[in-house]
């Protein structure tokens, strides 16, 4: 097949084209996912609570068997229980269905309930921002962002057959050339440095979440059984209830010993189970499952599931996934990063920023190359303040929310919202801010908004240290590196927020006189 | 310039088409790969993650497809009809298998 002209025009229309429908959508879901692959260290930093060293292998059962022996549970109630990681020093223990609803951490070691401050924290806002863009209402939003899934594996091939010298382009950017002219140079830069990111990424994405986007797969080689195609997939399988009350299981930590035996034994390296439940709770007939979804030395996920009865302790169903399940475990494993290195968390972080760059400096090229061409046409008014709005909003909005974390007080509540309402409140209100400040500040909302991201970026560290006493010096020191990192990311965001405020300052401005009596342009860029 | 000839509405329709009707033959495809592989003795969680793998890389190659091509009309009627037949292959054999 040869690159003919018209093949090359077709891909860059249907790039410029998608890039712009989606190109909102897109960053959205890049920045997100890229504050994502640390969500549970910014928890960290927004609990300050649980910014502790635990010992995260203390024996469950004293921690959660007495919690659970005070509850009213019957044979619909279900158990889920987190057990502690060095990322996530506390157990979490959620009751949900029949008569009981309850949502506790507590310290591994003492059993104590730890209480939080009232977040939703980067689990509960950033991350489903990320796969839902929070909008539930028939999952539009879970769909939206497939649709922006499929079109950024299309936008990324297209962008290959667009720019061909690949090569070329890891080497070339020239920051003092016209904006337009660097934008181009970024956006074909932070494309090609982290390109297998912008396939795998969406790739994996779909992946997912391809119960819901394809459920034909259920319903063909499955016959529509839900339940078949769930425990063939991931082992889940919730056995009948019995109707009949029953005792609680007499030990989780023997269950849970017996699962990680086999799953070290299978794989020949030390398996950790991470999480359980008790399914049926109540009922004679209750079941305990317990999890190895993120395994910490491979990539692949949901490497193991066991279901073991409650009462008499047999297997139920011992989940391991077949070879072409591994393959497809493997690449969503690659999504979620939860394999247990530092090194490949940061590096799908910057893979993360150079795609955040990457979008924003492809939306900022299209804008100035419109308004070269037809010189501040009808609505790009609209279409600046707009992806104003979207790309340094959106960046203003999140240190506005995690400034809002450090300020309000435990106990606030108003407008009929707890605290945690009230930071997403804080979010969507500076984002607003930032698209009205667009509309009406027109070119200089850029520089502005900069201006806007590096004094908040600078806040948050200054109130984290006000507020908990944890300088970076001092969080090192208690062994809190998650937190002097993050408070070190912020300083450094300030930095190039203010750099990036003063390349836009000096950006020279496209010439509004007619292209004919202007003199040839650029000469180093006709190369 | 009436509308067939205008270049924002056919590439809008492309778009859409390419998008939508993908869709349809991706999920078509899916459906008919996992069912014959699972007819064929593999396993069904086999047969559907390399469906919907494989699926993936069928939903991009038709979207740069219906955007490239020079005769799109042609190439839509080739997909919708692919599409159906990927359905209704798939149902028959789930229909006949059981």
């Amino acid at each position: 097949m040869r690159i003919t002209r018209e093949f090359h025009a077709s891909m860059t229309w249907l790039h410029t084209w998608l890039g712009i429908a989606l190109g909102g959508v897109l960053f959205a879901v890049f920045w997100m996912g890229t504050l994502t692959v640390f969500h549970l260290e910014i928890n960290r930093w927004m609990m300050p609570e649980t910014r502790v060293t635990l010992d995260v292998d203390a024996p469950l059962d004293p921690v959660v068997l007495p919690r659970l022996a005070e509850l009213e549970l019957d044979s619909t109630t279900n158990v889920s229980i987190a057990r502690p990681s060095e990322r996530s020093p506390l157990v979490g223990l959620f009751v949900f269905g029949g008569e009981s609803r309850h949502r506790l951490y507590l310290d591994p070691s003492t059993g104590k309930e730890v209480t939080r401050t009232k977040t939703f924290g980067a689990s509960d806002f950033f991350y489903p921002f990320h796969y839902s863009l929070h909008i539930s209402p028939l999952g539009l939003g879970y769909w939206i962002v497939g649709l922006a899934a499929v079109s950024m594996l299309v936008l990324t091939i297209t962008g290959i057959f667009i720019h061909r010298k690949i090569f070329r382009e890891f080497f070339t950017f020239r920051p003092k050339k016209m904006l337009r002219r660097s934008m181009l140079d970024l956006h074909n830069l932070t494309a090609v440095v982290a390109l297998p990111f912008h396939i795998l990424f969406p790739l994996s994405g779909i992946l997912i979440f391809a119960l819901l986007y394809f459920p034909n797969a259920m319903t063909s080689a499955f016959d529509g059984d839900r339940e078949a195609y769930l425990k063939a997939m991931t082992g889940y399988h919730t056995p009948e209830a019995s109707g009949k009350p029953g005792p609680l299981p007499a030990s989780l930590d023997a269950l849970v010993a017996r699962a990680e035996a086999n799953w070290t034994e299978r794989d020949g390296q030390p398996a950790r189970a991470d999480y359980l439940r008790i399914l049926n709770a109540g009922d004679a007939d209750a079941a305990v499952m317990v999890q190895h979804a993120f395994p910490e030395r491979q990539v692949a996920m949901t490497r193991g599931n066991m279901l073991f009865d409650a009462g008499t302790g047999a297997v139920l169903n011992d989940f391991t996934p077949l070879p072409v399940h591994t393959t497809l475990s493997w690449i969503k494993g690659a999504h979620f990063v939860r394999v247990d290195s530092w090194a490949l968390r940061w590096l799908f972080f910057l893979g993360g920023l150079a795609g955040s760059v990457m979008i924003a400096s492809g939306l900022l090229f299209w804008m100035q190359a419109r308004i070269r061409k037809f010189h501040e046409p009808r609505g790009v008014r609209v279409v600046r303040a707009l992806t104003i709005g979207t790309v340094t909003g959106m960046v203003f909005a999140t240190a506005a929310f995690m400034v809002a974390n450090r300020l309000l007080p435990l106990d606030a509540a108003g407008l009929g919202l707890d605290r945690a309402y009230l930071e997403v409140v804080v979010f969507f209100g500076a984002w607003i801010v930032a698209f009205v400040h667009a509309g009406v500040r027109g070119r200089k909302a850029w520089r502005e908004q900069c201006w806007a991201i590096a004094a908040a970026a600078l806040l948050a560290p200054c109130l984290n240290w006000l507020t908990t006493g944890d300088d970076p010096l001092a969080a090192i020191g208690a062994g809190q590196w998650a937190i002097a990192s993050i408070d070190l990311v912020l300083l450094l965001s300030a930095i190039g927020a203010v750099l990036a405020a003063r390349r836009l300052d000096t950006a020279p401005v496209p010439s509004r006189e007619p292209r004919r009596a202007r003199p040839a342009v650029e000469p180093a860029a006709a190369e | 310039m009436n509308a067939l000839q205008n270049p924002y509405a056919t590439r809008a329709g492309r778009i859409l088409f390419a998008l939508f009707g993908g869709y349809f033959l991706t999920a078509g495809y899916i459906s008919a790969v996992a069912v014959a592989l699972s007819a064929l003795g593999l396993a069904r969680s086999e047969a559907a993650s390399l469906g919907l793998m494989t699926g993936m890389i069928v939903y991009v190659t038709i979207v740069l497809w219906v955007a490239a091509t020079p005769r799109p009309l042609r190439l839509a009627a080739g997909i919708a009809v692919a599409a159906i037949g990927l359905h209704l292959g798939a149902t028959l054999l789930t229909a006949g298998g059981s």
